[in-house]
């Protein structure tokens, strides 16, 4: 009894000595709906300038993207040129292939399509050196992917690259069959769902400056590491890396924006920066816009990693197992909605396999069957 | 930046210009059976870092709060006697609470969610106020003992204000929550025994 009640005192003790709340000031529950701004204006020779305008959203909100729809964008030369950029789809702005000059000055121009006007400082694209050479060396169980540039002015000295990588994949069956009409036939050469190409953008902010050095020469500097296991090595891996220069205001920029959101979250990390970019709210003076806008020569080069070169690679153990029914009953089989012909067994085309559609529809893991028109 | 073991620590820290002014005001009755004081101070600090070389300006340079800036502080502390040997007695603390940089937004940029901060310092955690109130009953007055002592029985915290203590935000299930932890957030009586010899 008498330790029941000394039970009861310490529990209230420890209850009553730290308490968590919820904590919900006002200028957290306003909505802060900024625009952001991604890109950069591409003055190489015929290329088109892609930007993204997004909007920011509240800190409790489950939206994971809010596209800026129907705005009006331009880029304006110092000598009164105007390019204007079309929506794609969802927030994507593209121009025609434009020939920008790099003697001149360029801004973006936004018009949203609530009224509100922005634009950016005038800048001056700078010009890229090409990638010398971009390749991948093998260490223990990691790929590294390696770019190496240079500039023999010693005039640019703030690089910042990003890469969009594509691999195809295989489904863990090849199918040949389908149903049609109740029977079982070949498919089409357009119906094949065993080889799916996958593409993913990058999400790290990858940028170097030579600003330390005497001479302005990157080597091998490493932009991406990736597990030698990772399914992007099954068949064929392809990153395609864009460089471009940039002026020392865009670099801090970047810098700051990387530190601000790669910070583990320890008492020892340095405070969060202010982002000050070079966009403006012409018509509400000190709205913050989110984004940097320069303008450079963009430089790509691709690479391609096949499943031969790499030792020790991905080797798919997926859990799927085909079993083996008569092929005058696979229709019975297939009505579970859930199940997908395979391919013929033994000689003759009386008996068929099947397993569930994830294991020969390779669609399902978020891949197209469209072959992009730079694999080989 | 890395400050733990850095051999050439003046290229990591950038240097800032502060300023710091205040008044200190004091009011005390010694005499009676009520006595006690009441105080008030008013006191700033701010800094700024203007300098554009350092790669980086602090509020676009103007002078922000410091982390300890804490503009008003008021302390009273009052006594009433009724005996020789029993007491009241109340203490009122309230200060302004420091300053904290809060995020305000999330983007995508460069591939991946990001925070977006408000300017460093901006906004102020919950102010901190406390009441505590005890009763004093000293032993006995002889002049010849060994140790003079008394009790005292009262309670801390006698509003049961949750004082903010840190303020956090952590990211669950893809939303970002602001969470707030106070120790000591209720009525804490107490009963202790004083001696002296």
């Amino acid at each position: 009894m008498r330790n029941a009640r000394l039970i009861i005192i310490v529990t209230w003790v420890f209850e009553i000595v730290a308490c968590v709340k919820p904590y919900q000031p006002d200028v957290i529950k306003a909505q802060n709906n900024f625009l952001v701004v991604d890109g950069i204006i591409n003055c190489a020779p015929n290329s088109e300038t892609t930007i993204t305008l997004t909007r920011t959203r509240s800190l409790n909100d489950t939206v994971t993207s809010l596209p800026e729809r129907f705005a009006q964008l331009t880029i304006e030369g110092t000598a009164g040129e105007v390019y204007p950029l079309l929506e794609q789809e969802g927030g994507i702005y593209k121009s025609a292939p434009l020939y920008l000059q790099a003697t001149r000055r360029y801004r973006l121009k936004i018009s949203t399509v609530s009224g509100a006007e922005f634009a950016s400082d005038y800048t001056q694209p700078t010009i890229t050196p090409p990638i010398d050479s971009l390749n991948w060396k093998q260490e223990s169980n990691n790929i590294t992917i390696l770019v190496s540039t240079h500039d023999p002015q010693n005039n640019t000295r703030y690089y910042r690259w990003e890469y969009d990588e594509t691999w195809a994949a295989h489904a863990a069956y090849e199918s040949f069959l389908k149903l049609k009409d109740g029977k079982v036939t070949y498919r089409d050469s357009s119906e094949f769902t065993y080889t799916c190409y996958h593409s993913k953008p990058a999400t790290d902010i990858l940028q170097l400056s030579t600003a330390q050095l005497s001479d302005d020469i990157i080597i091998q500097t490493p932009l991406v590491v990736l597990p030698i296991l990772s399914p992007k090595f099954e068949v064929r891996y392809s990153i395609n890396v864009k460089q471009f220069a940039l002026p020392k205001e865009a670099y801090e920029y970047w810098q700051i924006l990387k530190r601000n959101t790669q910070q583990l979250g320890s008492i020892f990390d340095a405070q969060p920066s202010q982002l000050i970019g070079n966009l403006h709210n012409l018509s509400v003076k000190d709205e913050p816009v989110i984004g940097y806008i320069t303008a450079a020569t963009v430089q790509q080069k691709r690479l391609f990693i096949r499943q031969s070169e790499v030792i020790g690679g991905y080797h798919p153990q997926t859990g799927c197992k085909a079993t083996i029914v008569p092929t005058d009953s696979a229709a019975y089989f297939l009505q579970d909605q859930v199940s997908a012909l395979a391919y013929f067994v033994g000689s003759g085309g009386g008996a068929v396999a099947i397993t569930t559609k994830e294991c020969v529809d390779c669609r399902l893991q978020s891949g197209t069957t469209q072959k992009p028109d730079f694999w080989p | 930046a890395t400050l733990l073991l850095n051999h050439h620590i003046e290229t990591d820290v950038i240097n800032t210009k502060g300023k710091a002014y205040g008044i200190e005001l004091l009011v005390k009755k010694t005499t009676g059976k009520t006595n006690g004081w009441v105080s008030y101070t008013y006191s700033r600090t701010l800094l700024q870092m203007d300098d554009p070389i350092a790669g980086e300006t602090i509020n676009k340079g103007a002078y922000y709060p410091a982390n300890f800036d804490k503009p008003h502080a008021v302390n009273f502390i009052g006594n009433y006697r009724f005996s020789h040997r029993l007491s009241l007695s109340l203490n009122v603390i309230y200060s302004t609470g420091r300053p904290i940089t809060l995020p305000l937004a999330v983007f995508n940029l460069g591939g991946a969610p990001r925070l977006y901060y408000s300017e460093r310092n901006q906004y102020r955690i919950p102010d901190y106020f406390r009441t505590d109130l005890s009763l004093n009953l000293q032993g006995n007055h002889k002049v010849k003992q060994l140790a003079h002592n008394s009790w005292s029985l009262g309670v801390y915290n006698a509003t049961a204000r949750q004082n903010a203590y840190s303020i956090y935000f952590l990211q669950e299930s893809g939303v970002i929550n602001g969470y707030k932890l106070s120790i000591f957030g209720t009525i804490i009586p107490f009963v202790t025994y004083n001696f002296k010899f």
